[in-house]
């Protein structure tokens, strides 16, 4: 026992005397007071605060270059060239007739059911894409794996465990995939049902049957997972 | 009830999109990025509100991992890294999906400074790799709030005034054919009620 203990406290010892404080990276992340208090403060004259001073000149710098976020929006490229945009078009066929001119007593109710819609439709693009990514990362990650276990230090059954790993972690999110999507179908099936109230009371009655449906058909297949 | 909903949606997909798989480029080597913790910034500035992350390093390895998660495909992002005087080049490379391939890439060089502007879903990777040592330097990664326009298209046929318009507009080239037989129509039963009166 007493062999056991001395030989742990060794081992530990060792461990300490190899870990020199000069031998990691000090890497500081700066909180939300600390942050505010250096930008009101402005009188730091330190090379770190000079260094952070500098680095957030550089970004007002580029963010004073666009006239408004939207802009700045609009003038992003995705990181990555594989990455999903998400599509909210529209095929014609898919259109809805609507009786409601915008200046009329209907705008209001008309504008916040479109609204709702809009919303959804919003959130289902990006649900859309967020599982679009996932799946390319996750075929990407396979296949790298495949190729690189036979040279790399994970190889065989290390890479085979990791890799069963990723396939089931996938299918779990699959899943998650699919209950997000039940959730974001009834609501968009609400919002158009506010559409159709509007419509009953100002426009054309029966409105959910002949155009609403349609488009709620064409968005359900446009989201459904088909693999 | 319509705010709930934008609540309950948005928590949904922070979920769904936080990472139930990736957090991080993948990797077979044994590396252990850094978070870069987002925190509120600017709330009142129209322009520069959303999240921020300053971060100072001190670098004595030759690379450095890092990465960022949390970010929407609707807010642009800002990354830069900014290293004072007296320092080497400092390379850069922005991975999304796997740390081998780089997504952007640059160097600090003689401007002491390199930064990107992109927009992007979920997390992405940041590779130091310092060409002198020890390097310090500091990293910004803002990201904004989300855009309201995103390309999205009215699902409606012509809307509002214009589409009554261009119905009106529209109408004669339609229906020109009806018309005609209709025209035809009135004047042979005016031929035939002329012929009838001459007859009596």
């Amino acid at each position: 026992m007493k062999k056991i203990c001395l030989l742990l406290f060794c081992m530990v010892s060792l461990q300490c005397l190899a870990q020199n404080e000069g031998d990691n990276d000090v890497v500081q992340q700066m909180g939300e007071d600390e942050l505010n208090q250096l930008e009101e403060s402005h009188q730091n004259t330190t090379n770190v605060a000079n260094g952070i001073n500098d680095a957030i000149g550089h970004l007002n710098t580029a963010l004073g270059l666009y006239e408004d976020a939207q802009d700045l929006y609009n003038s992003s490229q995705a990181l990555s060239s594989g990455e999903c945009s998400p599509d909210f078009s529209t095929t014609p066929n898919s259109m809805m007739s609507s009786s409601c001119k915008r200046e009329d007593e209907c705008a209001q109710c008309y504008t916040r059911a479109v609204g709702e819609l809009n919303f959804i439709r919003r959130q289902l693009g990006r649900l859309g894409c967020i599982y679009q990514n996932t799946k390319n990362f996750t075929n990407s990650a396979i296949a790298f794996g495949d190729n690189a276990s036979g040279i790399h230090a994970v190889t065989g059954l290390a890479w085979q465990n990791a890799r069963g790993e990723i396939v089931a972690t996938m299918n779990h999110f699959k899943q998650t995939y699919d209950n997000k999507y039940r959730d974001m179908i009834g609501a968009l099936e609400r919002a158009l049902r506010e559409i159709d109230k509007c419509e009953n009371k100002y426009g054309q009655e029966g409105w959910f049957q002949r155009s609403g449906f349609i488009y709620l058909e064409f968005l359900k297949d446009k989201y459904r997972r088909n693999d | 009830m319509y705010m709930r909903l934008s609540i309950f949606m948005l928590f949904a997909l922070a979920l769904l999109s936080g990472g139930l798989l990736r957090a991080q480029p993948f990797t077979l080597d044994n590396i252990t990025p850094t978070e870069l913790l987002l925190v509120d910034y600017k709330k009142e500035d129209t322009l520069r509100r959303g999240l921020i992350n300053v971060t100072t390093v001190n670098q004595v390895k030759d690379t450095a991992w890092y990465f960022v998660k949390g970010l929407s495909m609707f807010s642009p992002v800002y990354f830069g890294l900014t290293a004072p005087e007296g320092n080497g080049n400092i390379r850069v490379q922005l991975c999304k999906d796997n740390w081998k391939t780089a997504n952007r890439s640059g160097e600090t060089g003689e401007k002491r400074h390199y930064q990107e502007q992109f927009k992007t879903e979920g997390d992405f990777g940041i590779m130091v790799i310092a060409e002198q040592k020890p390097a310090s330097y500091t990293m910004i990664t803002w990201t904004g709030k989300e855009a309201k326009e995103v390309g999205i298209t009215s699902p409606f046929k012509g809307e509002g005034e214009g589409a009554i318009k261009e119905q009106g507009g529209n109408f004669l080239k339609e229906n020109y054919l009806y018309i005609l037989i209709g025209l035809m129509v009135v004047v042979i039963a005016y031929l035939v009620f002329k012929m009838k009166k001459s007859k009596n």
